[in-house]
């Protein structure tokens, strides 16, 4: 993981897979106003994460710290219904996001996620995300702004649906 | 039994107790890296403000760090040789101050247990013995505690060590803190990553506040409260001033500590009566200041705990670890309050059925195509 090189020595440049790294999340819709120097600040503040086939990555209700982009595998996103039952809503493939309104505020989750295989997920979380704007406030800005067009985006598309 | 909400609230609880306990009996070695942390916390705002006029991270880093050292360097230079000499003058001064000190009392205890009041008598059937007791265990004390001194600070800490790991530790919190971050959360189940992550955050922002919050009052107080005391001529204002911003930290308790300071300073300089009423001021004013200024602009977002926890909170320091135990009371009080009220909110939410006891049930169609 990108972690492992704290252990190296600390004078050296970053690492060519990082370059395939960039490439991946500037075609990621939130970070794709980036420049390449912001693609690294943002890969240095994303944990990638390994979930096994059929893992849990939250549960309805949980508190929510931050998004997930999913990097490899398949991710299916259910409803869960007070009566033990469940509905898949949609299927997210490499590139797709979720779990982003977290990032906006403290609201619980409002859908489950589960690993129909094994899948790696980078997590940008809100924490870390408060503190890049501490130290990048124009770039932490253009994430929010993105990351606000695709919400009303998603929520006008939501709106927009039959009732019934 | 880990599905239970409180059992899993009270083994993260002794997690952290078990860390606590290990960095309490690491202590010295822990002692440059938690400095380092320190003053990570005091140079990180100046590095982001470079980083917000476009500077390389790295690039800022570097410069905040040769400017703090310039500007650490200078400080010295300015105040290291001014304490010395009055460690020095201290020093020199020993046999005179004892005189002093033997005068003081013995008049004191005229005063108090003269003959008319019969208690000197009454204390241990003789005057003459009682006055050179509690001269000679006073004074003694307070000359070889200052003997001492200088001996005790250096041998305590392994200065060499000290000297090479706080910049160094400093310098690599400020440059990867990300880094290290990621390196102590990597191993954390998924299942309790974002719960880890999310404490982690909320500690180190109260350990922030905090101890940035006592960095700047000690340098703030020490500054004042020096400046006063050599307004109003006392000797040693310096050590004395270095001495009372320190102890200042102890809530409630440590004001009376620099007082009192201040009095034997007084007492063995051999200094006219009115100084004991100006160091009084001194020390009102200076609590004036840091109550009016200081207090509320510092520590406005760090510890909330009302006084009667703290004083309770400060006794039991005192009874676990003396001054330092004083003095780490409220910190640590405090990020056990952060701790437990995130760990609360998490960990002890009610146990929900397993996910795959749910049946699935299908969409319609339209919903199916819109989720598309």
């Amino acid at each position: 993981m990108n972690s492992k090189s704290l252990w190296g020595n600390p004078f050296t440049l970053i690492s060519s897979d990082v370059s395939a790294e960039r490439k991946f999340l500037s075609s990621v819709p939130i970070f794709d106003t980036l420049s390449r120097r912001q693609l690294i600040k943002i890969n240095k503040i994303l944990h990638l994460r390994t979930f096994e086939d059929g893992e849990i990555v939250f549960r309805q209700g949980d508190p929510g710290v931050g998004m997930y982009i999913v990097r490899s595998g398949i991710i299916d996103v259910y409803n869960e219904n007070d009566d033990m039952t469940r509905q898949k809503i949609f299927t997210l493939r490499p590139g797709d996001f979720f779990g982003e309104i977290a990032l906006l505020n403290d609201s619980l989750r409002s859908a489950t996620t589960f690993t129909s295989q094994k899948a790696l997920l980078y997590g940008l979380f809100r924490p870390d995300l408060m503190s890049l704007m501490d130290a990048d406030p124009k770039l932490g800005l253009k994430i929010i702004y993105r990351l606000s067009q695709i919400v009303a985006e998603r929520l006008r598309h939501k709106t927009s649906e039959p009732v019934g | 039994m880990l599905r239970k909400p409180l059992f899993r609230f009270g083994i993260a609880l002794f997690i952290i107790f078990c860390i606590m306990f290990a960095v309490i009996q690491l202590k010295l070695i822990i002692v440059p890296f938690l400095a380092g942390y320190i003053f990570h916390f005091a140079l990180k705002p100046f590095v982001n403000i470079l980083n917000q006029r476009g500077i390389r991270h790295r690039t800022s880093v570097v410069i905040v760090f040769i400017v703090a050292f310039c500007l650490l360097g200078g400080f010295l230079k300015l105040f290291v040789p001014a304490i010395i000499s009055e460690f020095h003058g201290i020093q020199a001064n020993i046999p005179t101050y004892s005189q002093e000190l033997t005068q003081k009392f013995g008049a004191l205890e005229d005063t108090f247990f003269g003959e008319k009041s019969g208690l000197g008598t009454a204390f241990n059937g003789n005057d003459a013995d009682f006055k050179v007791l509690i001269t000679e265990y006073i004074s003694g004390f307070l000359i070889t505690f200052l003997k001492q001194l200088p001996g005790i600070v250096i041998s305590s800490l392994p200065l060499f060590l000290f000297v090479f790991i706080i910049p160094f530790a400093t310098f690599f919190f400020l440059l990867d803190e990300y880094k290290i971050k990621k390196v102590l959360i990597d191993h954390v189940p998924n299942r309790y990553f974002e719960t880890t992550l999310n404490l982690m955050h909320s500690l180190n922002r109260q350990f922030g506040l905090l101890l940035g919050g006592m960095l700047v009052t000690v340098l703030l107080m020490s500054t004042i409260i020096s400046l006063l005391l050599w307004m109003i001529g006392i000797d040693y204002p310096i050590i004395l001033g270095i001495f009372a911003g320190v102890s200042n930290l102890i809530p409630y308790a440590g004001p009376v500590v620099g007082t009192f300071a201040g009095f034997i300073i007084s007492l063995m300089t051999g200094a006219p009566n009115s100084m004991y009423l100006y160091v009084v001021l001194v020390f009102v004013a200076a609590n004036l200041i840091e109550n009016i200024f200081i207090q509320p602009i510092i520590y406005a977002r760090a510890a909330n705990l009302h006084p009667l926890i703290v004083i309770f909170l400060v006794l039991s320091g005192s009874r676990f670890g003396g001054i330092v135990g004083m003095l780490a009371a409220v910190p640590v009080a405090s990020l056990l309050q952060v701790t437990v009220k995130i760990l609360y909110k998490e960990l002890a939410r009610p146990a929900r059925p397993d996910f795959n006891q749910y049946k699935d049930i299908v969409l319609p169609i339209w919903d199916q195509q819109s989720a598309e």
